[in-house]
């Protein structure tokens, strides 16, 4: 997968690589965005994919994202992360109302694709042979993520109400503010690590959590999803420079990340 | 010290295995012989480690494993400390093959020197586990002196655990019914064996972080249950076997 950047207009699209990494970034336009991706020292070491995903689409005054964390332990949880987080890119791009069943019931159908997807990705002959049986025996259970998507549609002074609408499950960062308030205490006990979407089964650990608000014109909000990669960042509330989020991707501390970590910001 | 340090490849975690090899592990159990049926979950422990220790197509050494089998003398069975891609790539474990006595001592005092060598090295890792199963009364030096020793010692992440799996029909006034039900030993337990009294002494609390892997795996110990199973069937000795892998791993 190659990284995709594109601005015109106040349209702007980023969908991650996960071979390569991409320092911290800015867009500015009626949302400021910040976006990064790195992966884990392991895995850049080896040469292998990250098993994260962050898709940021900007069109004027709405905005479509998605985060994904995939389940290493799961068979190829980059196929899961990358199936999940590009479909739903697409499904936020082209969907309009919403309702819990319906995602729900969206997130259930596309395991039929993942799935015939999954199959061709066959474990390598090379790998000694409990090493290949342990893969084959996950590759029946299925690739697996945690994720976040949402889509913002901006108040303006015409239209004084704007909307936000988010699904989730696992235990990706989410994180909200409110005219410099956070107010994430609202969804923390709903980031559950053994809730994750799985391409066999669809939602795992129970149904997708939904969270729909109206927006205010006027009132400057701020959101940030990331995922466990960067769990330096939990104990920060205040808007931290580039440089040092960049630093906490680099972690020169630990020698380089441990997890992969995918990173978006918004603000409004 | 609560054992939340999760196994990865820079902090991998260091199981050692003590493996009783007397002459009583012929006798049989569920058909088969217990030295059987503590190979098969040994290698199904193996298998779980594997499991987790996978990232892609990739065997990330998540976990170092050691195995001492023992009688009146210790054998080391993977000659040293193996990473978990190393014994994968080997792909069988080594033969089991029972001898005469059950000088448990010895294999607590190799697996305390062993630890002596390793801790400075481990300040960042999980805490080490001594998983130590065996079938009968100790037959040289007392052990659970040594054991104390060993549960004594720590790294930031907790003291070494000590696990002991005792292969024995007589241990509980009760028979366990349904393994995945069973709350497990608590310190309050009434024992029915003397012996199985001084492994208890032996055994560490089971961590609340082990515990919720457990769970996971639809084994409902029981908070405050210490890390020593009654191996009366296969299926208890293979969630003795499952407890020792538990190490908390990153998803």
């Amino acid at each position: 997968m190659k990284t995709n950047t594109s601005a015109t207009s106040d349209k702007f699209t980023f969908i991650s690589s996960q071979s390569s990494e991409h320092r911290l970034s800015t867009y500015q336009g009626q949302f400021a965005c910040r976006y990064a991706y790195g992966r884990a020292m392991e895995s850049l070491i080896q040469g292998e994919k990250g098993q994260d995903f962050v898709g940021v689409h900007i069109d004027g005054d709405t905005c479509n994202f998605v985060v994904c964390d995939g389940v290493g332990q799961s068979y190829q949880g980059d196929f899961a992360a990358r199936f999940l987080g590009n479909t739903l890119m697409d499904w936020l791009g082209r969907t309009r109302e919403w309702s819990s069943a319906a995602f729900a019931g969206f997130m259930q159908d596309i395991t039929g694709a993942a799935s015939e997807q999954l199959k061709h990705l066959t474990p390598p002959g090379e790998v000694p042979a409990l090493l290949r049986e342990v893969l084959e025996d996950k590759q029946k259970l299925g690739s697996q993520t945690m994720y976040i998507c949402g889509r913002i549609e901006l108040p303006s002074a015409k239209k004084r109400q704007g909307r936000i609408w988010m699904a989730w499950q696992g235990d990706s960062r989410l994180r909200f503010w409110k005219n410099d308030a956070e107010i994430s205490e609202h969804f923390h006990a709903t980031m559950l690590t053994n809730e994750r979407w799985s391409t066999l089964t669809g939602p795992v650990g129970g149904l997708p959590h939904v969270y729909q608000t109206r927006l205010e014109y006027g009132l400057p909000m701020r959101l940030q999803l990331y995922t466990d990669g960067l769990d330096d960042l939990d104990p920060i509330r205040q808007v931290l420079p580039d440089e040092q989020i960049q630093i906490l991707l680099d972690a020169p501390h630990t020698g380089g990340l441990e997890d992969d970590a995918a990173f978006l910001e918004l603000r409004w | 010290m609560n054992y939340t340090i999760q196994a990865s490849q820079r902090t991998p975690a260091l199981i050692i295995y003590l493996i009783d090899i007397s002459a009583s592990m012929n006798m049989l159990m569920d058909d088969k012989r217990r030295i059987d049926v503590v190979y098969e979950a040994l290698a199904l422990a193996i298998r779980q480690m594997v499991f987790r220790s996978t990232k892609g197509n990739r065997l990330t050494p998540r976990y170092r494993i050691a195995i001492l089998a023992y009688s009146d003398d210790v054998y080391d069975l993977l000659n040293g400390i193996k990473g978990i891609d190393e014994v994968a790539a080997v792909g069988s474990l080594p033969d089991l093959t029972p001898k005469r006595f059950s000088d448990s001592a010895k294999a607590f005092l190799q697996a305390e020197r062993i630890l002596q060598s390793e801790l400075p090295h481990m300040q960042d890792c999980p805490a080490p586990l001594v998983c130590h199963m065996t079938d009968g009364v100790a037959t040289g030096d007392d052990p659970e002196p040594i054991a104390k020793r060993i549960m004594s010692m720590s790294v930031p992440d907790g003291n070494v655990l000590v696990e002991n799996i005792f292969i024995s029909d007589h241990m509980l006034d009760q028979p366990i019914l349904q393994p995945r039900r069973w709350k497990g030993i608590h310190p309050e337990t009434e024992l029915q064996d003397e012996h199985a009294a001084k492994l208890r002494n032996m055994s560490s609390p089971l961590p609340e972080s082990y515990r919720e892997m457990l769970a996971e795996a639809d084994y409902l110990l029981a908070p405050g249950a210490l890390m020593m199973l009654p191996g009366s069937c296969a299926e208890l000795v293979s969630i003795g076997f499952q407890m020792s892998a538990a190490t908390p791993v990153r998803a």
